[in-house]
């Protein structure tokens, strides 16, 4: 049976959004992602590192692991998927990956490629000695 | 025929799955404004079961509607369909905890749902799919894309129980 009366919203509903606040402010979740210019792309397959792609270089990429064709393009310092025999092709449709932290994930083959975060100008490591 | 209330609750339950794959498929051919982005518009089926005939019925749903979906579109037991079932069931039973507590209201315990399937999705992702800890840079936008979705749905959900209180006010 409905019940008689369903609530869209309740009291209860303020513990749960002040634990989602306190959770993305303790998080820091969009802390903005560094935009320095990218120069490789990492390619894993299953789990496995198997490329280091550099960017700096226009050129089509053949992954050669897979029985049809899967090609990567490279095109002013970006990197994206413009072939895959998956079945809905969301990696295709992702676009160009071009920051540090873009992904571009294909589920069914189990391709990531993901361009590495590098560590923002005010973060060196300073060294001091004796 | 007269339908004995098993028979009228196994009826309604059979009708709530196939509008979940309704949905489900519905859902494949709209365009999206992120490529990953799915709005999970076949939790509607689970959530209207969920508060309609309780549980047990929305817990049948989310399983039935995963793979026969997952049937469907050729991908059971594919990488693609262990995220989706691991997303799903655990959804299902976060929804169903928080309907029991009966201290939050329909859009929490749908935007719970949403926010515990993605995190479900990307543990999986993360622990067993790719091994890469460098996909919980996700992890914002994917709570963010649930808030969103969740909102969404129980919007819905909300709506269509109204419409259908009006007319199955009757125990079953």
């Amino acid at each position: 049976m409905i019940k008689k009366q369903i609530k869209l919203l309740a009291w209860g509903d303020l513990l749960f959004w002040g634990i989602i606040l306190a959770v993305c402010i303790q998080g820091d979740f969009f802390d903005t992602l560094d935009s320095e210019e990218t120069q490789e792309a990492i390619v894993e397959i299953a789990g496995t590192e198997k490329y280091r792609i550099d960017l700096r270089e226009d050129k089509d990429f053949q992954l050669t692991e897979f029985r049809k064709s899967v090609v990567l393009r490279i095109e002013n310092r970006q990197v994206r998927m413009i072939e895959n025999y998956c079945p809905q092709k969301i990696c295709v449709k992702t676009g160009f990956a071009k920051r540090s932290g873009d992904m571009i994930i294909c589920v069914p083959l189990k391709i990531l490629i993901y361009i590495p975060k590098t560590r923002k100008k005010d973060q060196t490591i300073e060294i001091i000695t004796g | 025929m007269k339908l004995s209330p098993a028979e009228l609750r196994e009826a309604r339950i059979a009708g709530l799955i196939v509008v979940g794959l309704l949905l489900f498929i519905f859902e494949t051919y709209i365009p999206r404004p992120i490529p990953w982005l799915k709005f999970g518009l076949a939790n509607i089926a689970t959530l209207i079961a969920l508060y309609w005939l309780g549980w047990r019925a929305a817990l049948t749903v989310a399983v039935f509607r995963i793979f026969i979906g997952a049937f469907f579109t050729g991908m059971l037991f594919s990488p693609g369909f262990f995220l989706s079932f691991s997303g799903g069931l655990s959804a299902t039973l976060v929804m169903i905890v928080l309907f029991q507590l009966r201290s939050v209201g329909l859009l929490t315990v749908s935007i719970a749902g949403a926010l515990t399937h993605n995190i479900a999705q990307l543990i999986l992702a993360v622990y067993w799919l790719f091994g890469n800890p460098v996909l919980w840079y996700l992890l914002p936008y994917l709570l963010l894309t649930a808030l969103i979705t969740g909102s969404i749905t129980g919007g819905f959900s909300y709506y269509l129980l109204q419409r259908l209180k009006q007319h199955f006010s009757t125990p079953i």
